[in-house]
């Protein structure tokens, strides 16, 4: 199948001042995700699930992470410990 | 330092802990990218592929570059940014309500007043700025694809819009203390606003006292540069409505016992 | 003057009445527990302390003054103290040490203090939402003394925890005790005991006793014997209904009698053991525990 068209060099000199932007805001967003993803308190089933939203879906998905994904994981215990293990450094 | 100024601090430490700071501004300039890049684009991408197959032949107007701003308002900013700033505002007042913050800093001598001026006004800069950064956006794309707009024009539209944008924040607020379950809030807020955006394509004088008409205000500003008639009706109304809201905010919080904690 | 004077308090929702006509007094230094079953009454006079349930009958006094004007004048721990996930334990005292109008250098100084009483001060730059229910409660703990009140209270304080959290927790407040005044609720007479001074029990929106530990027992202490013998049970129903009987209970070949008057009751009882010829293995006078005089006060109530 050939559709005939294909975008020359030129054209993609034309283009990149366009798409450069979305580029670097992709990327911005992309990668804060991914930090915030890494240094959480999940699962490792949870960082996959949600590291493959984030670099899969352009876009829409850091910002799903962002409203939705960031959980703490919640501790059952109520010991008055006040020493933590669990507690990450931050 | 008064109680203002320690509520609006919190604001801005919640705003970078939920990266709502960085993640607003990106989405509505993203918004303010597609509209004009895909008007420009889309005709060329098009005739790019060998055209449309034969009969087939969809004429695509030619737009003007003020069209192509008021189709980021109208189809960009008031469908997809609608509802994130719903997303945003959804949880402002419920979740300080559930989670027992709000009493808590009740019982600190703070008027709710000022707690949900406070909110207001964190978001507002939030939403708002994210909104006049969007549709500058826009505007570069547009000035750089299409041609220039007078200045003026585009100012004082936006600046129409941002009383809409307000506008829905406040409602957004006033869910979020009537209700608890944000899905709830998110719904709700959605289906009223979406309704308010849909009653204005029915026209009729009634619009003048729909806070949704703003929209069309506002592209009518930017594409004639001039505005609508009852124009000052239709904000004065809006603004109203904004204070109404916040007042019933206030006394409805105030009468209604906080959920025990 | 009382530190908190609460005179004829009273709560309806609709013609529910929540709280009846209680009235009570708190003095400079004392510990009070607000003892009572769950769904008394505790939390809602408790909030109507702090202002956050406005009340339907009645008057609130804190130092002499209007309870409205005098939110500064208290520390609240609520049952459940959960805060903004998203801050630090540091930046929410900061927070609420701001609300209360601290200066800053004071503020700081504060924090670090309390943080140290409280046992957070090396995880005090970690998020909240981090932290186990115990530390939450002791940041909560931390909350209500930032601005230094004249009064702690707190609902519940203990109730949610494991036994470890809420021996530290128990321990933290034999602490504070000493420098402040306390009023918190409790389902558990055993904190109750172990802390306070003064205990005040509810039920059903009632005040059935309000006095030091001592008081109570000594003025509504009910003298107990307790008889064993085979097939007790055959023979208690002939003494059931006597006007010096308050109440008897059955346990296996045990019958606990109370009475009404320690002398007569005495007198009473040993005349029926000879007269029914009850084959009598073991007879003991007790006096009620504390915690029997709260079953029975909630019961009779």
């Amino acid at each position: 199948m050939h559709y005939g068209y294909h975008i020359g060099i030129d054209e993609f000199a034309d283009w990149l001042p366009l798409l450069l932007p979305i580029l670097i805001l992709h990327l911005i967003l992309l990668s804060v995700a991914l930090w915030d993803l890494v240094r959480r308190d999940q699962s490792a089933d949870y960082k996959w699930m949600w590291g493959a939203i984030i670099i899969l879906i352009n876009i829409i998905g850091p910002i799903l992470y962002f409203i939705f994904g960031r959980k703490e994981r919640t501790y059952a215990s109520t010991s008055g410990k006040s020493s933590s293990k669990k507690v990450r450094k931050s | 330092m008064n109680h203002f100024t320690v509520l609006l601090k919190r604001e801005w430490l919640d705003a970078r802990r939920s990266y709502k700071i960085l993640w607003l501004p990106v989405v509505f300039m993203f918004l303010g990218v597609l509209q004009p890049l895909s008007s420009f684009y889309l005709p060329k991408i098009l005739k790019m592929a060998g055209g449309l197959p034969e009969g087939m032949a969809i004429s695509l107007p030619e737009l003007t570059a003020d069209e192509v701003l008021a189709g980021t308002l109208t189809d960009q900013f008031d469908q997809m940014g609608l509802i994130v700033i719903v997303i945003a505002a959804m949880g402002i007042i419920a979740s300080d309500k559930n989670n027992g913050m709000l009493a808590f800093i009740l019982t600190r001598n703070t008027t709710l007043v000022e707690y949900l001026l406070s909110k207001l006004l964190g978001h507002a800069v939030m939403i708002l700025g994210s909104v006049f950064l969007g549709f500058l956006t826009a505007v570069f794309y547009t000035f750089h694809l299409y041609q220039t707009v007078s200045v003026a024009r585009v100012v004082a539209g936006l600046g129409v819009y941002l009383i809409w944008s307000l506008f829905m924040l406040t409602f957004v607020i006033v869910m979020g203390t009537l209700l608890a379950r944000s899905s709830v809030i998110v719904l709700l807020s959605i289906l009223v606003l979406i309704l308010l955006k849909i009653v204005t394509l029915l026209g009729g004088g009634f619009q003048v006292l729909n806070p949704a008409h703003l929209t069309n205000q506002a592209v009518s500003i930017i594409t004639s540069g001039n505005m609508l008639p009852y124009f000052f009706i239709t904000v004065a109304v809006t603004l109203s409505l904004i204070v109404l809201c916040l007042l019933f905010a206030t006394s409805y919080l105030s009468r209604k016992e906080l959920p025990s904690m | 003057m009382h530190l908190l004077q609460v005179s004829h308090l009273q709560k309806k929702y609709g013609s529910h009445e929540v709280v009846q006509n209680i009235n009570f007094h708190i003095n400079r230094g004392e510990c009070v527990a607000l003892l009572g079953p769950n769904g008394a009454g505790k939390t809602t006079i408790i909030k109507m302390i702090l202002n956050i349930n406005k009340l339907t009958g009645g008057q609130i006094l804190l130092n002499g003054k209007r309870h409205d004007q005098m939110c500064q004048f208290i520390g609240y721990l609520p049952q459940h103290p959960t805060f903004d996930p998203w801050m630090t334990g540091k930046e929410l005292l900061t927070f609420m040490g701001g609300l209360s109008n601290i200066d800053k250098e004071v503020l700081e100084q504060r924090i670090n203090e309390l943080l140290d009483l409280v046992g957070l001060g090396g995880v005090k730059n970690q998020l909240i939402g981090t932290y186990s229910g115990g530390m939450k409660q002791r940041l909560g703990i931390a909350q209500a003394l930032i601005h230094q009140p004249k009064l702690l209270i707190m609902d519940e304080p203990v109730s949610a925890l494991d036994p470890l959290g809420r021996r530290d927790i128990l321990e933290l407040l034999k602490v504070i005790k000493q420098t402040s005044t306390i009023l918190f609720s409790t389902h558990i007479l055993h904190d109750a005991e172990e802390l306070c001074d003064k205990i005040l029990i509810i039920n059903q929106g009632q005040l059935l006793v309000n006095g030091s530990i001592n008081q109570i027992i000594e003025e509504t202490q009910q003298p107990i014997f307790i008889i064993q013998a085979p097939r007790i049970g055959e023979w208690t129903h002939e003494l059931v209904n006597e006007d010096i009987v308050e109440s008897i209970e059955l346990t296996g070949n045990a019958a606990k009698v109370r009475v009404k008057n320690i002398e007569r009751g005495r007198n009473w009882l040993l005349r029926n053991i000879t007269r029914l010829q009850l084959p009598v293995q073991k007879l003991e006078l007790v006096q009620e525990s504390l915690e029997e005089i709260f079953i029975r006060m909630v019961k009779s109530s």
